[in-house]
């Protein structure tokens, strides 16, 4: 098996310490950053996303292989910024105001971080004003909403008028979630997508920052 | 009759390890509270506090003192008075209630949405009529029927009009608490009348792990100064926010009630309160929240056995629920398998009356079957005494099988009222069954709504006093809704 192979392999068993000490070893060997990370690790990643949505692995399985290829990353980040790769994208999401509940949210952005965006999580309770602010410090591809309560998920509307409002609706793509939130909820407040669940949001966001 | 079989999920030694762990937790990591007037009047009750970080930590003797102050006796009134509920249950067996919280309902024809107004009310009047549920809550109505800032108090208005049995309120901001106390003190004639015979209680949630946000915070204290029973909430989420494990999440969730309980005996010596402990679990491969796992109902036996056997708090969980979207056999295998371990448990309360999608949904239909369900649920708690009269010891030895049979005899008239019958369940033949209709369950349900919604309301609140209501509301309104 060659060095890549193994890579992909090591980040498929979401094997940290190994995937990390052979990917210093591929580099040792001189092989180029951006076959480690086109031809090791994002075979191995991608491998994991296919098995994840034929529901034969779990969550943590995931976030381990994520997290195996991340710390990796890090190693040839340097190399990588030289030959002037990026991520491929930058979201924001948050819990809108008045909503404290933030597990659906956390996992948002954790499947969203393991399909290699960048994301900023600004927290639960967050009102217009604030993502807003994020839109233009971080300037974003995308925006997640997420509202677990039907007396919140107004909230999503006001935050995506207020958007427009500043001028920024045409910069991003707003994702909407939690759990009483539908399609149909989406089309009226003029979100641009709903997914039902995290990794179906990671995969959209993807396919999207990926086909921009 | 007295409750004979209950499980005990937990040797001696292993109840008295989670106490132990329990009370070491609440010593030794404390907890995260977010209300500065509470931190300050437990730091005078001798709980150690840091108020810029917020966090507090119990001692032993406070804990000892808390527990001793739980008062073992309590009384949660109905507005009507025909339902009032005495804990511990005179006759041995729990408590049911209807599942709060679910903002969809699902109509008698089967169409899921948000909750409207007029399905609320349409709720009280069938629960109402439900003998085999003793109180309610409030039916999560949406935000497009009425003020999104005040769902809470436009549905205990409802409430308290329709309402015959005792109301357990579930809050949605801080600053509607005070409102929803006015309301109910308005719907009795004021505070002290409430504080005498309080016809609602209150839930409080914590945040796992440890945390009490503003809102439950105000809940408890406000709840401790009116001197309102409160049943303190945990709804932990196995694998997300609290241990995967189901013993994990089981202690947990019981350490967060527990704090809620001595901070409020603390508070309030002698305040009822019942731990209610509603554990949920993540599924690890979809993320979707799980209400039926079957190690979280081991779970829930373990909290039920832990405040009641361990310290002779009463204790509530889930009864009835399912992660099914429909009415359909997943949901009746999960709602019976987990009445059935429930119904042995030592717990008091047992909830989620009416409700399916992971308390996400509630349906008259589903309610009107879980009426049947509790009633199987409370006979198997009540057990079978072993003595000569029920064994038929004196018409056996007598030969009565042979003549005249059992069919006719003394002992048979004496007990034959006796069986459990639910309602609803075909007990014919095939041509009876035929001839009827061949109804399933769900159908005769059906039918039994279309009969309860014509019958004539059992309850109304007086109206004088419900203008009373009506005015705390208009308060509210103007108080609470932003855009008006
Ligand atoms: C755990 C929980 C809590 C915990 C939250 C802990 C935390 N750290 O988040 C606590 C106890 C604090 C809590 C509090 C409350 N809760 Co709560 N809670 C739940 C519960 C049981 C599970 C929610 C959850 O975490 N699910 C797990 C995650 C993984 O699922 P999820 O959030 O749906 O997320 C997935 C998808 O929706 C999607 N997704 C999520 N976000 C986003 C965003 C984007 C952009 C996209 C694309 C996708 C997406 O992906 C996620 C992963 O696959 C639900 C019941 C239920 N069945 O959902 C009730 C529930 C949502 N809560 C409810 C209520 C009423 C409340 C309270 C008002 C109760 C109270 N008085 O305390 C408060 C409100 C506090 C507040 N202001 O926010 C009601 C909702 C009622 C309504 N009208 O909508 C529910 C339905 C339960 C009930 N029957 O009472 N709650």
């Amino acid at each position: 098996m060659s060095i890549l192979n193994e890579i992909s392999e090591l980040v498929i068993e979401g094997n940290i310490e190994g995937t990390k000490a052979k990917v210093e070893l591929a580099v040792e060997q001189g092989i180029g950053a951006v076959s480690i990370l086109d031809e090791g690790l994002m075979p191995g990643i991608n491998e994991i996303g296919e098995r994840f949505a034929k529901f034969e692995i779990f969550v943590p399985n995931v976030l381990m292989s994520a997290k195996a290829m991340n710390i990796s990353v890090e190693v040839i980040q340097p190399l990588l910024t030289a030959s002037g790769a990026k991520p491929i994208g930058t979201a924001v999401i948050g819990t809108v105001k008045g909503d404290l509940h933030d597990i659906g949210k956390n996992l948002v952005a954790l499947m969203m971080k393991s399909s290699g965006l960048e994301v900023i999580d600004l927290g639960s309770d967050i009102g217009a004003d604030k993502y807003i602010e994020a839109i233009e410090k971080y300037e974003p591809d995308v925006i997640g909403l997420s509202a677990l309560l039907t007396t919140t998920m107004n909230e999503q509307g006001r935050i995506i008028k207020a958007i427009e409002e500043k001028g920024l609706r045409d910069k991003i793509k707003i994702m909407v979630g939690g759990a009483p939130v539908t399609q149909a909820w989406a089309d009226k407040i003029g979100a641009d997508a709903f997914t039902a669940d995290a990794a179906d949001a990671a995969r959209w966001a993807k396919n999207y920052v990926v086909n921009k | 009759m007295k409750s004979r079989i209950k499980y005990d999920v937990m040797t001696k030694d292993e109840l008295n390890h989670m106490k132990s762990r329990m009370e070491e937790l609440l010593i030794k990591r404390g907890i995260h509270l977010d209300h500065d007037e509470m931190l300050t009047e437990l730091s005078e009750l001798g709980c150690i506090v840091d108020m810029e970080t917020k966090q507090l930590k119990f001692t032993k003797e406070l804990i000892d003192k808390a527990v001793a102050s739980v008062p073992k006796e309590f009384t949660l009134y109905s507005p009507s008075g025909k339902r009032d509920l005495k804990f511990p249950h005179p006759e041995g067996k729990f408590y049911v209630r209807t599942n709060t919280g679910a903002p969809n309902y699902m109509t008698v024809d089967g169409e899921t949405h948000f909750t409207k107004i007029s399905e609320v009310n349409e709720w009280y009047h069938i629960a109402n009529q439900m003998e085999n549920v003793d109180y309610f809550t409030l039916p999560s109505t949406s935000g497009e029927e009425v003020p999104g800032d005040a769902v809470d108090v436009y549905t205990l208005e409802r409430a308290l009009n329709l309402a015959e049995k005792h109301i357990w309120l579930q809050p949605y901001e801080g600053e509607n608490v005070k409102y929803l106390i006015d309301m109910a003190a308005a719907s009795v004639g004021g505070l002290d009348k409430l504080r005498e015979r309080p016809i609602v209680s209150f839930i409080a949630c914590s945040v796992s792990c440890l945390n009490y946000k503003r809102m439950d915070a105000e809940i408890l204290y406000r709840c401790a100064k009116a001197g309102l029973p409160v049943q303190p909430c945990s709804l932990p989420t196995a694998g997300a926010n609290t241990p995967v494990t189901a013993q994990g999440t089981a202690f947990m969730a019981a350490s967060e009630v527990f704090a809620m309980i001595v901070m409020l005996q603390l508070l309030s010596p002698g305040l009822p309160v019942i731990a209610t402990t509603l554990l949920f679990s993540m599924d690890m491969m979809t993320t979707y929240t799980l209400q039926s796992n079957t190690e979280i109902t081991m779970a829930r036996l373990i909290c039920m056995q832990l405040f009641e056997q361990g310290y002779n708090i009463r204790a509530h969980s889930y009864g009835t629920g399912t992660d099914s979207l429909a009415i359909d056999e997943q949901n009746m295998i999960e709602r019976t398998s987990l009445i059935h371990s429930m119904a042995m448990s030592d717990a008091s309360v047992l909830g989620g009356a009416g409700q399916l999608e992971t308390a996400k949904t509630i349906s008259p239909i589903q309610l009107i079957i879980d009426n049947e369900i509790f009633g199987i649920a409370q006979r198997l708690r009540a057990g079978l005494e072993i003595n000569d009269d029920y064994l038929g010891w004196n018409e056996i030895m007598d030969g009565v099988d042979t003549n005249p049979g059992f069919i006719m005899s003394d002992h048979t008239m004496k007990h034959f009222e006796e069986s459990h019958r639910p309602d609803m369940f075909n007990r014919g033949g095939l041509s009876k069954w035929e001839e009827n209709g061949s109804k399933t369950l769900q159908e005769s349900a059906v039918e039994k709504y279309h009969k309860l919604i014509k019958n004539p309301a059992t309850y109304s609140l007086d109206p004088e006093k419900s203008a009373a209501v009506k005015e705390v509301l208009k308060k509210a309104h103007k108080a609470l809704v932003k855009e008006q």
